[in-house]
């Protein structure tokens, strides 16, 4: 099934095409002052590309807003560690429930892991960092959904979106952001919009989520819930968790109201500034093509992970503890409850963990270089970690 | 009696010039760093010129013009906000002037920081990645980056003095209250 804001799209010419993408290739030489793209593809890697690019190349002066959709996936903040944020077993699996394949991806920006799919839509602004806020954007949002009736959303201290789930109780200034009727510690609000952001050379990019219609709202928790959670010291960002609900509301009319908010805000009409549709054609730009490679290999997404430490004691086979440092093994320490002291050095391997296929064999060839360990459970400890560290399903080089 | 079986040690073959080893990490994986690991910042810090970028980068150049100490300025800090975690290049890299050189997040935004002269990383603050907080409570002392091998001093002549700094934060300061 298509995202709803694509549903009137029957097809795009080629001459289109080019037309869309050399509408982003030239627009560090824009005059206007605000530009409104709507992507046609809901690739996840190319979607946050193409963000990517114009957060780079939209010059000082210029906002942005860009819409955009993606297919089901995982990201996960640009500090975050997969084997603790996502169920990596599901993303082996490569399913979801209905059959439908899921992708794991690492954004640019900050902030926590959260679950996309076609009834979700992006937005993103990019604007000059003395414009920005981090509740600006959000604000804006907001405002465009009270106009369609939400009034019990608002912003929360999160920057995030949220809908109060309190009763009626207090007066409020309609016109106040971040705060409704609803608002009151009686009832946890319902998050439905979360945001992250991205700072350089002066230029603020917000981006945000909107779960208007999701269809995976029961699972959303299980793609979030790694094995090994407990066991797993790390350093870098954790998510906080938060209970999700969808707004209920069409994709093509959030993008809409969304859109005609950003124009009256800011000035932009559709006249001098229509909206610019882009898709798949994208990637000829080299930045855009560039940007897609980096966020598809593997060095990003996994070796990009803050150093940690995973710690178990299962009966039987004593203490294992491994560290992990850029996404390489750096240190693995394993006593045995059997065995006596040895060291093994395998010093001239790099180990990446995301590639370790076998726990087995890797202990197995360890215990070769040491008669001492023959004894230790070796494959009970090999399971165990199969377990907690599943090994992703990896792109094709 | 159970005793420690060290399977693999020093499974990383580290860069040259990087000042890690496999030993000293698992010591930090368990214990917080002991101070002594940390060289304390210049003593005779007069005695050194501190120049600056309008990307709010300072950079501070050795008395023999050889090594350059690099980190932000308070107002970078204060606009930063509680900053969560860093992201650190590895000692050995090379940068260019401007080359993006680490990631400072802070209530979920991915702010980068860049390079304000050309060189290579001699010593990344370990500091900082034991306590990202250090950078909010003093950013322009012990929470320096990194120290950097000059490439080229006469870089450091072009970026600028504390004053024309200071006008930039000036202007930065009067848009924002617009």
């Amino acid at each position: 099934m298509f995202p709803s804001i694509l549903r009137n799209v029957k097809t795009i010419s080629l001459r289109q095409r080019v037309r869309y993408s050399s509408s982003l290739s030239s627009i560090s030489e824009t005059k206007l002052s605000g530009l409104v793209f709507r992507s046609f593809s809901d690739d996840p890697f190319l979607n946050l590309s193409i963000e990517h690019y114009i957060f780079q190349n939209a010059p000082r002066g210029t906002r942005v807003l860009f819409l955009y959709v993606n297919r089901p996936c995982v990201i996960i903040g640009r500090n975050q560690n997969p084997w603790l944020e996502i169920n990596l077993h599901a993303y082996r699996e490569g399913k979801l429930p209905h059959g439908m394949d899921f992708d794991f991806v690492r954004r640019r920006s900050g902030g926590g892991a959260v679950f996309h799919d076609h009834g979700n839509v992006n937005w993103s602004v990019t604007c000059d960092i003395e414009d920005f806020t981090r509740d600006t954007s959000a604000e804006m949002v907001v405002r465009a959904l009270r106009r369609q009736g939400i009034e019990r959303s608002r912003v929360n201290e999160r920057h995030d979106i949220v809908l109060d789930q309190g009763k009626s109780a207090q007066l409020v200034d309609a016109d106040d952001t971040h705060v409704t009727r609803y608002t009151g510690s009686e009832a946890t609000p319902f998050k439905v919009s979360g945001s992250a952001f991205k700072i350089a050379r002066k230029r603020a990019l917000h981006h945000g989520t909107a779960l208007l219609d999701s269809k995976n709202l029961g699972q959303i928790s299980w793609f979030l819930r790694s094995p090994a959670k407990g066991w797993i010291e790390a350093k870098g960002i954790d998510s906080v968790r938060s209970p999700v609900t969808n707004i209920g509301m069409d994709g093509k009319l959030f993008s809409q109201i969304v859109e005609a908010e950003f124009r009256q805000q800011h000035e932009v009409s559709t006249t001098d500034s229509p909206v610019i549709d882009v898709d798949d054609s994208c990637l000829s730009i080299e930045g855009v093509e560039k940007g897609y490679g980096e966020l598809k290999s593997d060095s990003w997404r996994y070796l990009q992970t803050p150093q940690f430490w995973l710690k178990i004691n299962p009966k039987a086979m004593g203490e294992f503890k491994l560290g992990v440092k850029h996404g390489v093994v750096v240190d693995l320490q394993w006593i045995p409850s059997n065995t006596s002291y040895v060291a093994l050095d395998l010093s001239s391997q790099e180990l990446e963990l995301h590639r370790i296929e076998s726990w087995e064999k890797l202990l197995q060839n360890a215990s070769r270089l040491d008669p001492q360990l023959e004894a230790a459970p070796i494959a009970e400890l090999a399971h165990e970690l199969d377990c907690l560290l599943p090994v992703p399903l990896l792109q094709s080089p | 009696m159970a005793a420690r079986t060290s399977i693999m040690r020093g499974l990383r073959t580290l860069s040259s010039g990087s000042s890690f080893t496999t030993s000293r990490l698992t010591v930090r994986a368990v214990q917080p760093l002991r101070t002594s690991l940390v060289r304390p910042f210049s003593i005779s810090r007069t005695l050194y010129e501190r120049r600056y970028t309008d990307d709010h980068e300072w950079a501070e150049l050795s008395a023999d013009k050889k090594t350059c100490t690099v980190g932000i300025t308070t107002y970078a800090a204060n606009a930063i906000g509680d900053v969560t975690w860093i992201e650190m290049p590895e000692a050995g890299t090379a940068f260019e002037e401007g080359d993006p050189l680490a990631v400072i997040e802070s209530t979920k935004a991915a702010n980068d920081i860049y390079s304000p002269l050309s060189g290579t990383v001699t010593e990344v603050n370990a500091k900082l990645d034991e306590d990202p907080k250090t950078i909010n409570a003093d950013p322009e002392g012990d929470a320096w980056l990194v120290k950097l091998e000059v490439k080229d001093a006469d870089e450091f002549k072009a970026l600028l003095s504390k004053e024309d700094y200071d006008a930039v934060v000036a202007e930065e300061k009067k848009a924002e209250d617009k």
